[in-house]
């Protein structure tokens, strides 16, 4: 197997000193309990798979694509390692020489030939049926808010219109995240990022919004890698924490799961709380897991498609942490999604995305 | 192992509890010490009738079987040496019993120390442990009589076995030692599995001693501009007498290396201590400043204290940002797990602690001494590159040399972590004299030598084997 990649990231392959400590925390662990699936466990075959010690079989494969990149591992690791820079880095061996999953090779050739991971056939402008112009504020709605929460886009458009901004929507194609968290590699990555940054910069837009996590982290934390940006990329909640608006009263008792990729990954973890905090009679509780800490829904890192079981489960578990509240919000369309497949049928908890709930209670 | 073999393990513990898997196999090859060797299969029992099958099988077929807790001993304790069968221990999770009148609790070995004492909380008792206890298996912590930076007052998990339900390496099943606080009957053959590291048996239940948790607690941080001053000072708590329940020291090479990897600002000087002390809220003040007025007697350049819980969290932060801080020491060393625990007597850690960092620098190897020096136990992290032999030829003869001196100041190799593959050259020569009692032991229990085998007093030749490290040019 090539390790082109895994080799760039050696000192972390030795820096972890297999402790274990984040047994502790690692969801795929709390799941599947063989000492494999830990980040520990990843972490020793990734250093497997760059010594040549093992060989990339279906049994390492399957361990190696079992990781949701929630990074609450680097959080709780007492040497900061991190696992999943490493375990990427595996991936993008994994893929480069040939042995990408036909899960994750679907996907891609979607991405490659439709701009989205879905196999949907209509466009963002087919779509939502909005020219691009001219704006100072962009919305990028993302694949998940548009072809499967549309609820999602909606309220963020709604939002926009109720407060009168000059907005407008984009030409945009998936953002990425998905085959850069499934292994493929930069170079696939850098077209989307190429594709979407002039999508942008051709309507003059100086902010641009996001509802979704992965998407955001990507604008942040990728793409600069790519080519500089001129505009402001931001979460629709880091930006209506800077706005003044009303909100009408709700009275029902809510909490907040903080996605992975805006918490642990971009660290935002204040602007939903403000903005939650901004309706009025609104009881607001912190679950037993929070900010830094908050357990992942489960969703991430390509495990939803190659491992649905093992993501309904491990939202099951977060899902009974939100059981104190009547509400569990979030930020992320791809946390919304996976979180409902965790509510049971005799819960009455109801998993909504914070655009929504701010959209129907504006003025 | 053969096919046949592994079926019939298969029909004892069912489908999804075994596995010869490349990633299982290589998973379980390691712990968190510098060794790897992989078994043949790995197994995951959850009663003591299904290992006791798997032992009477082991014996029948003669293969070596290795219990594992979480995986987190330091020195290859469950590295499979031998190749064989790990039995992974991590389904037998139960608390069975509470009996929190009697002061004591039954649990299941692989009940990780973290839950048995979250449980305990709600009746406000504790027992203590490991640092590693929020993933640690008491039937690991036991089987190396593990214990804290509270040891000094609270001792080590040995003294909290009250007895045990033990699966002898012949597959006989056993109750060794009793319900009760006392108990002179005979042979205390439930101490004896303290320590064993897996090589006498597999132990299946625990009961176990619980203490009360205290009211309260508060640190004082004291900074000394000599070693001496410090260990000085830690006697002279200790003569007061003043049983701290924590008693840390840092040495100059690790404040340089908080202050370096996260800016900590921790005053750049030869030694800081933590002083933690427990109990009722008077207690607590009278004690604290009883040890403030000796931090002052001793020499402290300045002390300061705290019972505030967020402060005390802010004070900690230093001694806890330190592993993470040494693993950013430099771009092209990581810390390796080498003589990582030895104890001395109290009086001796300033020695020893200026001992270790003279051979540090004799070999241009970055070792960081830190330690509970409540209880003469320290920690060093080497710092190096595993990759490079020429590293494991230094770190090698300066092993050997801190060993000697630990040796020389009356310690011993090991005060917490236990022997395993990585020390029992130096265990070998420390306990000389023991030697042929252990192995006479182990051999009446163990005669066909299946159990955890060729470690401690069976180890042989130098601890620089079986490494998990592939060796790169230089
Ligand atoms: C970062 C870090 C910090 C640590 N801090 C401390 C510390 O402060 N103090 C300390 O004492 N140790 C410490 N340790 C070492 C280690 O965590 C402890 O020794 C712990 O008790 C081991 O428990 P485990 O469940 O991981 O055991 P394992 O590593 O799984 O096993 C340890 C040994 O016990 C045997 N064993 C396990 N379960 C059984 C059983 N049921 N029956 C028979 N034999 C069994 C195994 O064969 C092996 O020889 C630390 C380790 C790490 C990685
Ligand atoms: S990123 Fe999350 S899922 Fe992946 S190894 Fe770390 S803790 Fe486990
Ligand atoms: S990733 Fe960190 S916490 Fe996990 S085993 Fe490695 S060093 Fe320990």
């Amino acid at each position: 197997m090539r390790t082109d990649n895994l080799k760039n990231w050696k000192k972390e392959l030795l820096n972890c000193t297999q402790c274990g400590f984040c047994k502790e925390i690692c969801p795929i662990f709390d799941n599947v309990e063989w000492d494999s699936s830990a980040a520990r466990g990843k972490m020793a075959l990734c250093y497997g798979l760059y010594s040549g010690d093992i060989e990339p079989d279906e049994s390492v494969l399957e361990r190696i694509y079992q990781c949701t990149t929630c990074a609450d591992c680097t959080r709780r690791c007492p040497s900061s390692t991190g696992v999943v820079e490493v375990i990427e880095a595996a991936r993008r061996d994994i893929v480069a020489s040939g042995l990408v999953g036909s899960t994750h090779q679907k996907i891609a050739d979607s991405i490659a030939t439709l701009g989205n991971p879905f196999g949907e056939e209509k466009s963002r402008k087919e779509l939502f049926g909005e020219v691009p112009h001219p704006a100072k504020i962009a919305y990028f709605t993302g694949c998940s808010a548009a072809y499967r929460n549309k609820e999602t886009s909606t309220a963020g458009i709604s939002i926009l219109k109720k407060l009168g901004v000059d907005y407008t929507l984009l030409d945009e194609v998936c953002c990425g995240s998905v085959l850069g968290r499934i292994g493929f590699s930069d170079d696939v990555i850098r077209k989307q990022a190429e594709a979407n940054i002039k999508a942008i910069e051709d309507t003059g837009a100086e902010i641009v919004l996001f509802s979704c996590a992965g998407c955001l982290r990507m604008f942040r934390k990728e793409y600069p890698r790519f080519k500089d940006m001129s505009f402001r990329a931001m979460h629709f909640v880091e930006w209506l924490n800077e706005q003044e608006f009303d909100l009408k009263p709700y009275n029902r008792k809510v909490t907040y799961h903080d996605p992975c990729h805006i918490g642990r990954h971009l660290g935002i973890y204040d602007a939903p709380r403000d903005v939650i905090n901004m309706i009025p009679e609104i009881e607001f509780v912190e679950m037993k897991d929070n900010r830094e800490s908050a357990r992942c829904c489960g969703g991430g890192g390509g495990v939803r498609s190659m491992f649905p079981e093992i993501s309904r489960q491990i939202a099951e578990k977060r899902v009974g942490q939100a059981e104190i509240a009547d509400v569990l919000l979030t930020t992320c369309p791809f946390c919304v999604n996976n979180l409902k497949l965790g509510v049971s049928e005799t819960s009455t908890l109801e998993v909504r995305d914070l655009l929504e709930l701010i959209d129907e209670l504006l003025e | 192992m053969d096919k046949q073999i592994i079926e019939r393990l298969r029909d004892i513990v069912g489908e999804g509890h075994i596995s010869t898997s490349t990633a299982e196999l290589y998973a379980y090859s390691t712990d968190a010490g510098i060794h790897r060797s992989m078994p043949d299969a790995v197994i995951r029992p959850k009663t003591t009738a299904e290992i006791e099958k798997i032992v009477k099988l082991a014996n029948e077929c003669l293969f070596p079987i290795v219990p594992r807790g979480a995986g987190t001993a330091l020195c290859g304790h469950s590295v499979p040496v031998a190749g064989g069968l790990v039995i992974d221990l991590q389904r037998m999770n139960k608390v069975k019993e509470l009996h929190i009148e009697d002061l004591y609790v039954v649990v299941e070995p692989g009940v990780i120390h973290k839950d048995l004492n979250a449980e305990l909380k709600n009746y406000g008792f504790f027992i203590p442990g490991p640092s590693s206890g929020n993933v640690a298996n008491i039937g690991g912590m036991v089987a190396t009589n593990a214990s804290g930076g509270n040891a000094v007052k609270y001792g080590a998990t040995r003294d909290y076995v009250l007895g045990m339900e033990v699966v002898f390496p012949n597959g006989e099943v056993a109750r060794l030692g009793s319900r009760t606080l006392k108990n002179s009957a005979g042979y205390q053959l439930e101490k004896l599995m303290c320590g064993m590291e897996g090589t006498l048996g597999i132990i299946t239940e625990i009961n176990l001693r619980i203490v009360p948790l205290p009211e309260t607690t508060a640190v004082a941080v004291a900074v000394f501009d000599t070693l001496e001053k410090a260990g000085q000072c830690v006697s002279n708590i200790i003569a007061k007498p003043l049983i701290p329940s924590g008693l840390e020291l840092m040495s100059r090479v690790c404040i340089q290396a908080v202050n370096k990897a996260v800016c900590m600002g921790l005053p750049d000087e030869e030694a800081i201590l933590l002083i933690e002390v427990d109990g009722s809220t008077n207690d607590v003040k009278d004690q604290i400043e009883t040890v403030m007025e000796v931090c002052k007697s001793s020499g402290a350049l300045s002390v300061d204290f705290t019972d505030d819980p967020e402060r005390k969290e802010e004070l900690w932060k230093g001694r806890k940002a330190m592993i993470p801080a040494l693993s950013k020491y430099d771009d092209d060393l990581v810390t390796v797990m080498l003589a990582d625990d030895m104890a001395v007597p109290m009086s001796k850690v300033p020695e020893a602690v200026k001992a270790f960092q003279e051979i540090s620098d004799k070999y241009d190897i970055i070792i960081a001494s830190y330690g509970h020096s409540g209880d003469g136990n320290l920690h060093t992290k080497v710092l190096m590159d595993p990759t490079k032999k020429s590293h494991w030829d230094q770190a090698e003869t300066a092993v050997e040399e801190i060993y000697e001196k630990v040796m020389d100041l009356g310690g011993t190799i090991t005060g917490e972590h236990g022997v395993g593959m990585t020390k029992a050259p130096f265990f070998l020569k420390e306990r000389q004299c023991s030697l042929n009692a252990m192995k006479t032991i182990k051999m009446a229990l163990d005669p066909n030598n299946i159990m955890n085998p060729n470690k401690i007093m069976d180890w042989e030749g130098n601890f620089i084997s079986h490494l998990r490290y592939h060796l790169e040019e230089e």
